[in-house]
This record gives C-alpha cells, sequence and structure tokens, in this order.
C-alpha cells in the first residue's frame, strides 16, 4: 500500500529533474494520498474483496453454517446489552430497534420485546452466528461465522436479547 | 420470502455464464457471493430510480427540489431528495474555491504547456459540456476513460508528472471540468461495446458480496435491500444520479471527494479491502453509475 507514495514521490523529482524550471515545478499538496497507506485496512484482506487481481478476490465467502449451541448458555445480559450498542462490536441499532437505544435504525425487526417471541437459546444463537442459515438473502452482518463477535460476545447478546420484555 | 424467486435456476445460470462471458472467476454458487439481483436497465439510465427508490420526482432538477424544499430538515422525508437539494443551494461553500485552485493551475500550467489543456479537452480549449460525455472509451489508447483518468493521463504525457487519480490536484482539475458542464445532463455512450462490457462488469460488482459483513453494494442501495431504511441515524439513498453529483466537496471529511474514494469509504464501512482510485474495478463501477445517472443534470459545484 506503500508503493504509491513513491510513485508519486519519483513522478514529481523526475518531472523537476528532467526538465528543471522549464517544467511544473510545484504540485500542490496531496493531502489524499495518505488514503492508501493506512495500515488498518490489511486486516480487511482476511475476507473476501472486490479487486479483480489481489489475493482477498480468490477467497470465498464462508459457507452457511447452521451452528449448533454447545452446552449451557451462560450468557451474561449486562454484557450482551454493552457488545448490542458498541457501534465497534455489534452495532446492532444501526438496524434494530431495542429498549433505551437511541437513534436505531430500521433495517430489521424491531426487537425490544424479543424475550417475549418464545425464540430458544439454541435457534437465537444460531441466527446471529450465521443469519444466512434462515434468510440466504439477508442482509445483517455474519456475526459468528466472519468472526465480528466472539462465541461469548454473541452467548452474551442472546442473554440480553431474552431478557427484553 | 419476496427474494426467493432469485434463486430459480434460470436466473443462477444467467448470472453464471455471464461471469464466464465476462472472463472472470465463476463463482461456486450465485446465492453465496452474490445478494439477490435487481435488474439495471441501461437504456433507462436515471429514469430506472423509479422501478429501486421511485425518489427521483422529487429531485431529479432544480424545478423538483424548489417544490420539494419543505421537506428539507424532516427527519423522516428528506432522504427522498437524495441530498441533491445541498449541491443546488446558492450559499458558497469550501468546494468553490477548489474550483479557483484548479482554474489558477490550468492557466500556470497552460502558459508553457498549451497542449496539457487541449489533450483535456480532446483538442479543443473550451471544455463546456465535455465532463457530460464521460466516461467514455478512447479508441486511441484502446481503453475506457474516466474524467479522472484522461487528468492524469493528460499530466503525464503534457507536463510529465503524476497526478494519480484520487490525489487532490487531480479531483481539484476534475471538479472544475465537470462545472462547465453545469445543467447539463449526463450522457454516457451506451451505444458503445467497451462502455456497456465495463457496464456489465460494473453491474456484477454491485451484487457481489464482500468483506467481514458480507455485504454488496445492493444490500444497502437496492429495494431489496435498505435502500429507504434508516441505518442509524441516515436513510439510505438511492444509487441513481449519484455519478452527477461527484466529484463532491464532503463537509464530514472536509474535503473535495472522488466518486472512488466514496466507493473506498463504503468499502472500509463494509470491512472489505479499499482499492485505490483508478483500479479497474471502482472504474467499472463508476461506469455502472454514470449510466445510471444518464440524464440527470451536473450540479455547478457539489456537496455532501
Ligand atoms: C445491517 C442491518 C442489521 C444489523 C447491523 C443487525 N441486524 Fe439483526 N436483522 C437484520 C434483518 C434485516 C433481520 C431480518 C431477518 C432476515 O433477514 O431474515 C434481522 C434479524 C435479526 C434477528 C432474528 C429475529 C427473529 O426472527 O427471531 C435477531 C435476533 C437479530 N437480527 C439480532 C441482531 C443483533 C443482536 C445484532 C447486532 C449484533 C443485529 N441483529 C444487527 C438486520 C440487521
Amino acid at each position: 500500500m506503500k508503493e504509491i507514495l513513491v510513485t508519486f514521490a519519483l513522478g514529481a523529482g523526475i518531472a523537476v529533474g528532467l526538465a528543471g524550471c522549464e517544467t511544473v515545478k510545484s504540485v500542490p499538496p496531496n493531502h489524499s494520498l495518505v488514503w492508501f497507506a493506512d495500515p488498518q485496512f490489511d486486516s480487511f484482506s482476511k475476507w473476501t474483496c472486490m479487486s479483480y487481481s489481489a489475493d482477498c478476490a480468490k477467497i470465498p465467502m464462508p459457507a452457511i453454517v447452521k451452528k449448533e449451541l454447545a452446552g449451557p448458555l451462560n450468557g451474561d445480559a449486562a454484557r450482551g446489552k454493552a457488545v448490542f450498542t458498541d457501534r465497534g462490536k455489534g452495532n446492532c441499532l444501526a438496524c434494530h430497534k431495542m429498549q433505551d437505544g437511541t437513534q436505531p435504525g430500521e433495517g430489521g425487526p424491531d426487537l425490544s420485546q424479543y424475550g417475549t417471541w418464545g425464540r430458544a437459546d439454541g435457534e437465537v444463537y444460531a441466527l446471529l452466528y450465521d443469519i444466512r442459515s434462515r434468510n440466504p438473502a439477508s442482509p445483517m452482518p455474519l456475526f459468528g461465522v466472519n468472526g465480528i463477535l466472539t462465541e461469548q460476545e454473541i452467548r452474551d447478546i442472546v442473554a440480553f436479547l431474552q431478557s427484553a420484555k | 420470502m419476496k427474494t426467493k424467486n432469485m434463486y430459480s435456476p434460470a436466473r443462477l445460470l444467467a448470472g453464471l455464464s455471464m461471469a464466464a462471458a465476462l472472463g472472470m472467476a465463476v463463482a461456486a454458487d450465485e446465492s453465496l457471493e452474490y445478494f439477490p439481483r435487481t435488474p439495471i436497465d441501461p437504456a433507462k439510465g436515471v429514469e430506472g430510480d423509479m422501478e429501486w427508490s421511485g425518489t427521483l420526482p422529487f429531485w431529479r432538477d432544480d424545478q423538483a427540489l424548489a417544490a420539494n424544499a419543505k421537506l428539507i430538515g424532516d427527519h423522516h422525508e428528506e432522504w427522498k431528495l437524495n441530498m441533491k437539494f445541498i449541491d443546488h443551494q446558492d450559499d458558497m461553500h469550501p468546494g468553490t474555491l477548489d474550483i479557483d485552485i484548479a482554474e489558477k493551475l490550468l492557466k500556470d500550467w497552460g502558459k508553457k504547456h498549451p497542449k496539457f489543456l487541449t489533450c483535456l479537452g480532446e483538442g479543443k480549449t473550451d471544455y463546456t459540456g465535455l465532463a457530460a460525455t464521460y466516461p467514455k472509451y478512447d479508441a486511441n489508447l484502446g481503453k475506457v476513460m474516466t474524467l479522472e483518468g484522461r487528468v492524469q493521463q493528460c499530466a503525464q504525457d503534457e507536463l510529465f508528472i503524476n497526478l494519480p487519480q484520487g490525489s487532490l490536484t487531480n479531483i481539484r482539475i476534475t471538479y472544475y471540468l465537470k462545472s462547465k458542464s453545469a445543467g447539463m445532463p449526463v450522457k454516457v455512450d451506451i451505444s458503445s461495446k467497451p462502455i456497456m462490457e465495463a457496464f456489465k462488469r460494473g453491474e456484477d460488482l454491485f451484487f457481489k458480496r464482500a468483506g467481514q459483513f458480507g455485504f454488496s453494494c445492493a444490500s444497502c442501495h437496492a429495494p431489496n435491500g435498505l435502500l429507504g431504511k434508516k441505518l442509524r441515524g441516515q436513510t439510505l439513498t438511492t444509487p441513481f444520479g449519484d455519478y452527477a453529483s461527484y466529484p463532491a466537496y464532503l463537509s464530514g471529511r472536509g474535503e473535495l471527494t472522488s466518486l472512488q474514494q466514496r466507493f473506498r469509504i463504503c468499502h472500509v464501512q463494509m470491512r472489505t479491502a479499499p482499492l485505490r482510485p483508478g483500479d479497474p474495478v471502482y472504474q467499472d463501477l463508476e461506469v455502472l453509475y454514470a449510466v445510471m445517472s444518464n440524464g440527470a443534470p451536473i450540479p455547478g459545484t457539489s456537496m455532501r
């Protein structure tokens, strides 16, 4: 990701070197070049990408998983609530209404009474792990199968959802 | 489920054979790698929005925007204006300074390098209406050129400097050239075979899932996705008409921003590897977006 900065520096350098004052000497600052070199984006290459040539393009989407809940739930509703709200974690409010949730989105169903829906823990767990196990065309993120949330975080959210009444 | 029919064997085959015809990697399972497709008719241009968000009558031109100005500031309704009202306000905004800077640059550079100016204008130095015809196939170069690609190529050929796509100077010149088509409708030549090939690749990309979330562009911007729904505070708008308004000054970033940089922002939000402006993938997406803006008027200066 760094090489474009080098290319740019070279390009400008050669231009000046070749023809001195005769050619374009200065190019105003290219702030946007900073965009090319942000290392945090490299971590995204673990998942399939839209490139025609990069290695990440060869990574397939994960197969659909219908994940079984192993053992007792052992979820902590308070921790689950924190993960649910955290924009860098579940960011569930982006699409779902929830009690005490501010600025909820409307992409998914209202979950504020979810505890009354009568869903078994294992069923909710499987939906959060990979929503495609029920609806392959869903826009909901693949929280478990793509490692957005940890196993424990999903269990905590299930406990939180079941407590929403 | 409304999307069931999207998985019919016929659709699956159509998708696969198209990918094969384009020489791309053929996905093992269409339904796994792609969001269910909604057809995009290139001949309809921006009118295609009537089958997508249906908001076109609110923002199609200045008159429509004036008639619907009452929606500005309405938390539930404002999204129907597709952010176009910001482009059309008369107030000075920082983006207008970028036009001045670009104009001065061209004047200075043009003194010693007049061929740079004629290169940008495909032989002419009157740029009126020029930007509206991009992206286009350049028979001499044998490739599809976006306006930013043209700026980069002319800078390379005539000034011997590298003005990469996505660099501020390149975007400023692009923005300036676009302002010379203010009020004119986008008119990409869809009778051009290379343009249509790029369009088809771009359409395929629009539905391709990627990244940690497994989102596609369509997940948020197609009618069977979240289009028109609130994602946290913001309602997701139609992809039709966007091309006409880019580059745009993004007040959130505080900087002039190209369409392909905007694609990058989306890709970061989707947690998929963002590409460089000028990447063939972004170029194909830009052609798709341009065709989806065919007929939409280009604002003088845009802001988001
Ligand atoms: C991008 C939008 C989006 C985000 C973000 C999102 N969801 Fe969803 N969710 C949906 C949609 C849409 C559905 C409808 C299910 C479908 O697509 O079949 C759904 C369905 C669900 C269901 C199933 C309801 C049922 O039928 O039992 C649960 C539970 C759920 N979401 C929880 C969550 C949690 C918890 C989070 C955060 C960790 C979350 N969602 C984040 C969009 C989203």
